[in-house]
């Protein structure tokens, strides 16, 4: 009930497209709803019509109704023409025809059963009211039409009640549920709009990020070229290029998870995001997918010798990682061109309390089934290579 | 470009390297244009898209074609396998921003003779030119980690139809191997005990060989393609 409530609340907006088909739709319901009503009204008082106080009274009313009918059907076939005035005289009309219907019928005619001159056409005013302005006004509407009738013939009868009842849930329902079609519409819409600027701005962004990218990677090339701010410059341009390109292409790397099996990684992508000004990645074109818990040691790995490499192979020290796949195993080897290392260095690298950084490679790698080997030499930089085995 | 004002240093007017670019963004033609021409070379044609390039490169038959992979319509991969058919002596520099593995690998296949990370300094662009343009191979790590990994590829894949396939001799492997880590020739020859020619003759031959299979791929695939035609209609 609540959320029927919150979503008639929120203000349906009724001069959108889709809205107003929709309302043409009601509109000409509630035509042929009048229209055949009109004609119960004509059949009952044709009936009973003899025995009525004021006969010529009641065939003036009848052409009222019948004309009333046909000129709200042709005012209401156009959106123009649903003013709050309309509608007025339309309850105004519904009115009066209650009002004076004991004195067209008489008590003793009246008092059989309770029917009105306009029977049951006269839902049609509060129907129209609280379909086209607000259900609250219909229902008001509605109230105003059953309790006139009440006034008119004070008495406890339940057909007089009846209709009262009748009246207000037959206006307030019907109401409610166009304004709850009118909702969803809007809400449709909204919807619509929202998924129409989200693919618009998703194109601006594949814009705006080539336009970043070729900038930065022009300012990596043109920097070195000014002097020592201008390196600076392009070493900063290099590492944001290189962390853009890795958050635009993390996407690719998750949807390569295969679901039914066991989550697989492409080592490739995992790897790339080690790229920096000192960092160039060399791999194969194809992916290289492997389970995730060795993607993620392999990459923890990989961080912890490029630690190394930043620590003490010098400022200057560039580094080289290379992806192979043979056969059955994955081959990563990674040099650095910086000052090197002694077998002892490499050894007590790590930091205190923690393996050398040697022995926690080895360690690691061969927790994996592989094997790691390290290459060292004063002044010849460092050169890793990890054999790990791969289903 | 003005080509008639300046004798580019130390490059004999008449005889100097006519140069396509082609590129979607203004600041790179601008950028690369103008480093090039400094260096000596002819601008003679540019273009923004694979349309333009086709039309121009057509036109113009330069001599060395530098190509952005990241353009429209089509690609610069597929410009590459285009022109490439039409005028096998053209001399293709693929460049690109880099992560386009796929579309370099294949630009190289189809007879691109080297390729640059688009970072790459304004000396080393027109170093890869004039080499491009004398017909050496341009190898950057990164090529060298593809090249090797295709061959690992077309290696497991002729295991699967007990065919032999291309194969790398083991000093290609090792040259190639040392390149993508990002060795010098000179560091390479040092290693291997060879001359520095014969590091750059391996290179240019893995190039070779995998163009040539990919050729030879190609062939086979249109033959064993008439061949099941043949078989369907008897």
């Amino acid at each position: 009930m609540s959320s029927v409530a919150r979503v008639v609340s929120a203000s349906a907006r009724r001069d959108s497209a889709g809205s107003q088909a929709l309302l043409r739709q009601v509109y000409r319901v509630l035509n042929l709803l009048r229209i055949g009503l009109a004609v119960h009204a004509l059949a009952v008082n044709l009936q009973r019509g003899a025995a009525a106080a004021h006969p010529g009274v009641l065939v003036g009313a009848m052409i009222v109704l019948v004309a009333w009918t046909g000129i709200v059907g042709l005012v209401h076939s156009r959106p123009s023409g649903r003013t709050a005035w309309w509608s007025v005289a339309d309850v105004a009309v519904a009115l009066l025809l209650v009002a004076t219907s004991e004195w067209i019928l008489g008590s003793p005619l009246y008092e059989r059963d309770y029917l009105s001159v306009p029977v049951f056409w006269s839902v049609c005013g509060p129907l129209a009211v609280s379909v086209g302005h607000s259900v609250r006004l219909g229902v008001i509407a509605a109230l105003g039409v059953g309790v006139t009738k009440i006034v008119v013939t004070p008495t406890v009868e339940p057909g007089l009640w009846s209709t009262l009842i009748i009246l207000v849930f037959v206006a307030g329902g019907v109401g409610i549920l166009v304004e709850f079609l009118l909702a969803s519409l809007t809400e449709r819409d909204r919807a619509f709009a929202e998924t129409a600027a989200l693919a618009e701005r998703e194109r601006l962004n594949r814009i705006v990020h080539d336009g970043v990218l070729q900038l930065l990677t022009l300012m990596e090339r043109e920097g070195p070229g000014l002097g020592p701010r201008g390196a600076r410059l392009a070493e900063l341009a290099r590492e944001q290029e290189a962390r853009l390109r890795v958050l635009l292409q993390d996407r690719t790397v998750e949807v390569s998870r295969n679901a039914d099996q066991e989550a697989r990684r492409d080592l490739t992508s995992v790897l790339d995001k080690h790229a920096s000004s000192t960092v160039t990645i060399s791999a194969m074109a194809d992916e290289v997918p492997v389970d995730l818990d060795v993607a993620n040691e392999v990459d923890a790995v990989v961080t912890e010798i490029l630690a190394n490499v930043r620590r003490h192979a010098g400022p200057t020290a560039q580094a080289w990682l290379l992806l192979e796949r043979e056969g059955n195993e994955i081959i990563v080897s990674i040099r650095d061109n910086g000052v090197g290392a002694t077998p002892e260095q490499l050894t007590t690298a790590g930091e205190r309390g923690h393996l050398g950084v040697r022995d926690s490679v080895i360690g690691r790698v061969r927790d994996l089934g592989g094997q790691a080997t390290v290459r060292a030499a004063a002044g010849r930089g460092v050169e890793w290579e990890l054999r790990i085995p791969v289903a | 470009m003005n080509e008639q004002s300046t004798d580019g240093q130390g490059v004999r007017a008449g005889a100097r390297t006519r140069v396509m670019l082609v590129d979607d963004h203004p600041m790179w033609i601008e950028a690369m244009g103008s480093d090039l021409t400094d260096h000596g070379f002819q601008i003679v044609a540019t273009a923004a898209n694979g349309q333009e390039a086709l039309r121009r490169a057509r036109a113009t038959r330069p001599d060395v074609l530098v190509m952005d992979l990241q353009i429209p319509d089509p690609d610069g991969a597929t410009c590459t396998e285009i022109l490439l058919k039409e005028f096998p002596s053209m001399h293709v520099l693929v460049i690109s921003a880099s992560g386009e593995r796929q579309d370099v690998l294949r630009a190289v296949k189809a007879g691109a003779k080297g390729y640059l990370v688009k970072s790459a300094s304004p000396e080393e662009l027109s170093e890869g030119v004039r080499r491009t343009a004398a017909g050496d191979a341009v190898f950057t790590p990164g090529l060298a980690g593809l090249v090797l990994g295709e061959f690992r590829r077309m290696v497991t894949d002729a295991a699967r139809f007990n065919d032999a396939g291309p194969v790398l001799t083991t000093r290609e492997t090792e040259v190639l191997r040392r390149v993508a880590k990002g060795m010098a020739y000179r560091e390479i020859a040092e290693e291997l005990f060879v001359s520095h020619r014969t590091v750059q003759n391996h290179v240019q031959n893995v190039l070779r060989k995998l163009q040539l299979h990919n050729r030879v791929e190609l062939t086979l695939y249109a033959i064993e393609q008439g061949y099941s035609e043949g078989e369907d209609r008897r």
